[in-house]
């Protein structure tokens, strides 16, 4: 997994865990409750899961196309140099 | 003509339209209203930044007379312009169904405004669309396509928690409406007393929104529905007609048509439109009025395969027509006030109106009046069968329709221009001027 990837993840569980730690933390009710504000952090929860949904389609055609390629005796479709840089 | 003022406050919004290329973008793949910048004689307001004169839509329309079809494509429509937008770094602020207009047989993005610079990395409108596109469009192919007319009652788009407690269990079961409609309407009320500033919330990236658009899209274009109706065979083996008598009907209506040369027709209880292609054949922009919302998607979805670009079918059921609605009844246009046409066409409706519906001859002649400045109406006789149909278990009570009748009521409103006896029945064909 290259550098930009892993810090894409690690940044969207960070924000997840923000998010989740505000809605599980309400603060005091206003007065006047404007239904849009439940649609907005609902939005916030779901693009979560449908970001998760196609990080893990993304990642699971990646797994495929390698295996896909290992077994028909080729080399993956982005072949890894295993070679020492040093 | 109309004219619409930028403000200084929109600014930044309305040149990044311009200057990201988003405008001619839309605009050439025809998902936006054209419109060209205007100066004003006259001192401009100080608040005004700019002043568009957009291309007009010549039938305005709303969503609680569009058949299914037609709201799912205003629903593919709003998508496609935001993910365009997206692309641009800008976004939709609003997704109100009132947003599209039908121009030449498609939907199309009237409120150029409604596009600004993206601002909070959640999309704002989603609630909105959900209540004005997905709730209905996921009631009409889940239970009914009537739910359409729920749009006239909730003007801001169907309550979620009410679409949500009308459809079947086995939606639930669904990505789209489980997701859009059940989840939503519950996290709606679950988060509503958060008490937290909706732009404090921000999604966890930059690739959320189109996620979104990205589930939207496929849980709108997975929706189907396949509705049948009894209205759609009306010319197909009835009795009233020999094949001969239609024929000359619509040779009639054709000449009529010809030599009147008419800009708007409006074909009031226009069945499955035989006679609104005659009319869109000649190039005449042609509304075609029908309460059976059956008829109406055949009408569209007919229109839409034969790329008849003046076509506009809407569901109109003529003894309760679409009202004007909104703040202060000024919002949303009546159907009379959207005319009068110039010519309408009320073919095979007379008996309807008068027998069906109990509607005196003389308030049929002045609604035909008040909507259009010149009428082709066919009078059919009690003995039609047709007539002889509708008559049928109850008591003739219409001691006052008659060829007679019929023709003093008209003269009462309009000028006979022309008149047609229909050979093979007993039906007759009038083209009358309305006396100005």
């Amino acid at each position: 997994m290259t550098k930009p990837q892993l810090r894409f993840i690690i940044n969207r569980r960070l924000l997840a865990l923000l998010v989740l730690v505000l809605v599980l933390c309400p603060r005091d009710a206003w007065a006047y409750i404007d239904p849009g504000t439940g649609s907005v952090i609902y939005q916030t929860l779901l693009v979560i899961l449908l970001g998760a949904g196609f990080l893990f389609r993304k990642t699971w055609s990646k797994l495929l196309s390698i295996t896909r390629a290992r077994m028909n005796g080729g080399q993956a479709a982005n072949p890894i140099d295993t070679r020492d840089p040093r | 003509m109309l004219y619409r003022q930028v403000n200084v406050a929109a600014r930044a919004d309305y040149d990044r339209l311009i200057a990201s290329g988003l405008y001619d973008t839309l605009v050439s793949s025809k998902l936006l209203i054209p419109h060209e910048e205007v100066v004003l004689p006259g001192e401009r307001a100080p608040e005004a930044y700019r002043y568009l004169k957009p291309r007009l839509v010549p039938t305005t329309s709303y969503p609680y007379s569009w058949c299914f079809s037609q709201l799912k494509d205003a629903a593919l429509l709003t998508l496609a312009v935001q993910r365009q937008a997206l692309a641009a770094g800008m976004s939709l602020k609003d997704a109100s169904a009132y947003n599209v207009q039908f121009l030449d047989g498609r939907p199309v993005l009237v409120d150029t405004l409604s596009l600004e610079v993206s601002g909070p990395t959640y999309w704002k409108p989603y609630r909105q669309f959900c209540q004005h596109f997905y709730a209905p469009l996921a009631l009409m192919a889940f239970l009914d396509t009537r739910f359409a007319r729920l749009s006239a009652v909730f003007i801001d788009g169907v309550p979620l928690r009410l679409a949500s407690r009308a459809l079947p269990l086995r939606t639930w079961l669904r990505p789209g409406p489980l997701l859009h409609i059940h989840l939503h309407a519950w996290g709606e009320q679950r988060f509503a007393q958060q008490g937290t500033r909706a732009e404090s919330r921000r999604s966890p990236s930059a690739t959320g929104i189109p996620a979104l658009i990205h589930s939207l899209e496929r849980a709108t274009a997975k929706l189907r529905w396949t509705g049948r109706s009894a209205w759609l065979d009306y010319y197909g083996d009835r009795a009233s007609y020999t094949g001969e008598a239609i024929d000359q009907k619509t040779r009639i209506v054709q000449e009529w048509l010809e030599t009147a040369r008419p800009s708007v027709v409006w074909d009031l209880g226009a069945n499955t439109g035989h006679f609104s292609r005659v009319a869109t054949a000649l190039g005449i922009r042609t509304v075609a009025l029908e309460q059976d919302p059956a008829c109406v998607e055949q009408m569209y979805v007919d229109a839409k395969r034969r790329g008849d670009r003046h076509l506009l079918p809407l569901v109109m059921d003529l003894t309760n027509p679409s009202a004007a609605i909104g703040w202060a009844h000024e919002e949303r246009l009546s159907l009379i006030e959207r005319g009068p046409a110039d010519m309408v066409l009320a073919l095979a409706l007379l008996h309807h109106l008068a027998i069906g519906n109990n509607v005196p001859l003389d308030r049929i002649a002045a609604f035909l009046a008040k909507v259009g400045r010149q009428a082709i109406v066919e009078f059919v006789p009690k003995d039609d069968p047709m007539a002889v149909a509708l008559l049928t278990g109850r008591r003739d009570v219409f001691a006052a329709y008659g060829r007679e009748e019929f023709v003093a009521a008209l003269q009462r409103h309009f000028a006979i221009e022309r008149t047609v006896d229909l050979p093979g029945s007993t039906r007759a064909l009038y083209w009358v001027i309305r006396r100005d």
